[in-house]
């Protein structure tokens, strides 16, 4: 049953249930972010690069990055959907905030590692 | 016949004369929020790429960054990330029916929202 929502049966369901995944993903993210800043001196750019030195800290990186883009993308999916009526700004806006974030995913990817 | 349908009836939409009850308030800045941060993933990016680059692009960097001047912008940047931490925590116990009684909703919303300004102020004092 509770597999079956993550089906092509219930469309909507599937974005709904990995914008609450990935959301929990960035919550975890940022603490452990805030978290490190009070072990790690980032003032300096020796500090800085250390923070994202370790194996773990990339892999989360990577992985937050790719749920911040996804949660980005479904959150100001919605709100277009919502409040944007005129049919072909819609079409323009949703498009562009698609686009813009799978472009995002692949810069994070070229810069990054 | 008297055929009235609820297009009929008078309604009030203009936004300066309602007042938001605290769950609808904390709801639209969750949003408002969210548009805010998504507009600033290309910014993070920037940062990133350049502050990783070298040393010389950071401690440049870094300079502009660090200007007393940018305290009111980072007041305004840092405030929707942590009303959106805060907001979408407790949207995520409301989806598992941890506090979404309307009394408890009230309450919860109230801590989101002075949790989210509290945090914003100690990270501008830090900082």
């Amino acid at each position: 049953m509770i597999l079956d929502l993550l089906t092509k049966k219930y469309p909507g369901f599937r974005l709904w249930f990995l914008q609450r995944i990935s959301g929990l993903i960035i919550a975890i993210f940022s603490i452990t972010f805030i978290a490190r800043l009070y072990f790690i001196d980032i003032h300096t750019f020796q500090g800085w690069k250390f923070f994202f030195t370790p194996f773990w800290m990339q892999v989360l990186l990577l992985v937050t990055w790719i749920c911040i883009c996804f949660h980005g993308w479904i959150g100001v999916r919605n709100v277009i959907k919502d409040y944007i009526r005129h049919y072909q700004l819609r079409i323009f806006l949703l498009n562009i905030i698609a686009f813009a974030s799978i472009a995002y995913i692949f810069i994070m990817l070229w810069v990054f590692y | 016949m008297n055929n009235h349908s609820y297009r009929d009836r008078p309604k009030n939409l203009d936004l300066r004369t309602i007042r938001l009850p605290i769950n609808a308030l904390v709801s639209i800045m969750h949003r408002l929020s969210g548009c805010v941060l998504f507009l600033l993933i290309p910014i993070i990016l920037f940062v990133l790429s350049q502050t990783l680059k070298s040393e010389n692009d950071f401690d440049n960097l870094k300079i502009i960054l660090a200007s007393p001047k940018l305290k009111i912008i980072y007041f305004v940047l840092l405030w929707p990330f942590f009303h959106h931490f805060y907001a979408g925590i407790r949207h995520l116990a409301m989806d598992i029916h941890i506090a979404s009684s309307l009394v408890k909703a009230i309450y919860t919303g109230r801590v989101v929202l002075a949790l989210g300004f509290v945090s914003t102020l100690i990270v501008i004092v830090l900082l």
